[in-house]
């Protein structure tokens, strides 16, 4: 009898000795021995993972093509040139596709003025686990914190949650924890962006509840204080589904991420934020993907807006951080009632 | 254990978690991701015994709460891993080393293990657990862990059974 209650005992024990790591870890910091712990790990974990994904990255290539094949079809076929191309070269279909996405990604930095960190994606969350995260191969050495904005081909991707020395943690923005401060292109109608789980949608809230808000809209990020999580004028996506009418508290739409975290390979770390708030330079820039044609008038910095914002004062020489949200005043036609947000509410949110 | 022995664990554990968040986790398969980790672990329990089975969970468990990008409750996969290990050893000892029965109990942990972390995540109030697409992700998660229970239980017995010849089961 007792022999076979020694492996329950020592179960039991396992058990309540990982319960208390539960509790230790929810009161704890991440300064924290727990936070220390955690870094050096991810710190040894970043070459392994960096290796294991370098290693099957064939692998991974022939079974998203098998189960993701036909939106992708024509995009191999525009690729497919190039690919030949670089062949001859002597170059392998995988360096030929990271080119592409590092030259996209490149583009985007340039018009947004963002100075950024390349990184590789090197480990992706369980699906079923908690959270829609990543591993990046750049951390502490590379320039790296937490709370870095991160793009990725298209549009925002999500922002930096942790650090090591050699690995960072990416919260991708469909995560349901994620509520961004948005802003739509040219009108400057503000609101939130806030995950929900869904890789294709996310929820949008105007605040004006006046405000025009249309299927194809097109949103990008509003710019938290000092840049950080999310540096002002990144794409994030296109509202596809509008919900209630004009003059409710608050209008909800659906928007469609431009990025779509699980095939992102390649993304960039933002490690500081643009001099002067973007506006839609990078929305505009985007040759490639959705672009909707729109009937307003192309905004161009200083006339496209009726409110107050970074772009009224140009001229306001290199405010380094927090342009785009300190310079915003509630406008007169926010509503009062719902007004209790001001403005800058919205880049606080954003976390 | 020797240390032969001991170091075959830790380096088949290191392994399973960095292909699991590396390869596993990013090839869009529909439903869940397999659950390697979970394989792996169930395989030593049936092949060593409850103790070992929940021991090998539970340095598994913590594993894959460290490797980045993990950003649950640090401890609760140890705690599961665990329990998965030393079912798995109960599984062997009562079975006899069926087969069909030890594929039947992987299937019915990974099933198991999908809702548990779920209704964990509901009780304790996280925004980010979604109900909506658990039952999918515990079906196919049952699947995989079958399909990769077949693979690897042998692979992980014959191991061992070459370290230490005249060894249990």
């Amino acid at each position: 009898m007792r022999e076979n209650r020694r492996p329950r005992v020592i179960l039991a024990v396992l058990v309540l000795v990982a319960l208390s790591l539960v509790l230790i870890d929810l009161r704890a910091d991440a300064n924290g021995p727990l936070g220390r712990v955690k870094s050096l790990t991810g710190a040894a974990f970043g070459p392994i993972e960096r290796a294991t994904s370098s290693i099957t990255s064939p692998i991974r290539g022939f079974v998203t093509n098998l189960t993701g094949g036909g939106e992708k079809e024509a995009q191999i076929s525009a690729l497919e040139a190039e690919v030949a191309q670089l062949r001859a070269a002597g170059a392998s279909p995988e360096t030929t596709r990271r080119l592409g996405e590092m030259n996209d990604l490149l583009r985007m930095s340039r018009a947004g003025q963002y100075k950024i960190m390349p990184a590789n994606v090197i480990a992706e969350g369980a699906t079923q686990g908690f959270g829609h995260t990543l591993t990046l191969d750049v951390g502490s050495r590379d320039g790296v914190a937490a709370d870095m904005t991160v793009l990725a081909v298209g549009g925002l991707a999500g922002h930096v949650v942790s650090v090591s020395r050699t690995s960072s943690v990416v919260v991708l923005l469909t995560d349901a924890t994620v509520s961004i401060g948005g802003r739509l292109e040219g009108a400057g109608e503000i609101g939130f962006v806030t995950g929900k789980g869904s890789e294709t949608q996310m929820d949008f809230q105007l605040l004006d509840p006046y405000g025009a808000l249309e299927i194809g809209d097109r949103v990008v990020t509003f710019g938290s204080k000092g840049g950080r999580p999310f540096v002002p004028g990144v794409p994030i996506g296109q509202i596809v589904d509008v919900s209630g009418t004009p003059g409710q508290l608050t209008r909800m739409a659906t928007l469609r991420p431009y990025v779509n975290p699980s095939t992102v390979n390649v993304v960039g770390v933002v490690l500081e934020p643009p001099r002067e708030n973007p506006r839609d330079a990078v929305l505009m820039d985007r040759g490639s993907g959705v672009t909707i044609p729109r009937s307003l008038p192309i905004p161009t910095v200083g006339q496209a807006t009726p409110m107050p914002t970074g772009s009224a004062a140009p001229n306001d020489a290199p405010a380094p951080s927090g342009t785009p949200s300190t310079a915003v005043t509630p406008t007169p036609r926010a509503p009062t009632g719902d007004g209790a947000v001001p403005a800058g509410g919205a880049a606080q949110a954003a976390q | 254990m020797t240390p032969a022995r001991l170091v075959l664990i830790a380096v088949s554990l290191v392994v399973a978690v960095a292909v699991q968040v590396s390869l596993l986790s990013r090839l869009g398969l529909p439903g869940a991701t397999p659950d390697l980790v979970l394989v792996v672990v169930m395989a030593f329990g049936f092949v060593r015994g409850p103790v070992a089975g929940s021991a090998v969970g539970f340095a598994a468990g913590l594993l894959l709460d460290l490797a980045p990008p993990s950003v649950g409750y640090f401890g609760l996969t140890a705690a599961l891993m665990a329990i998965a290990g030393f079912a798995a050893g109960v599984v062997a000892e009562r079975s006899g080393g069926v087969v069909v029965v030890a594929l039947l109990s992987v299937a019915l942990v990974a099933f198991g293990l999908t809702i548990v972390r779920a209704v964990i995540a509901t009780l304790v109030g996280d925004p980010r657990v979604l109900w909506g697409p658990v039952f999918a992700q515990s079906i196919t998660s049952a699947v995989y862990s079958v399909l990769l229970a077949a693979l690897i239980v042998p692979v992980v017995a014959a191991i061992d059974r070459k370290l230490e010849p005249r060894a249990g089961l």
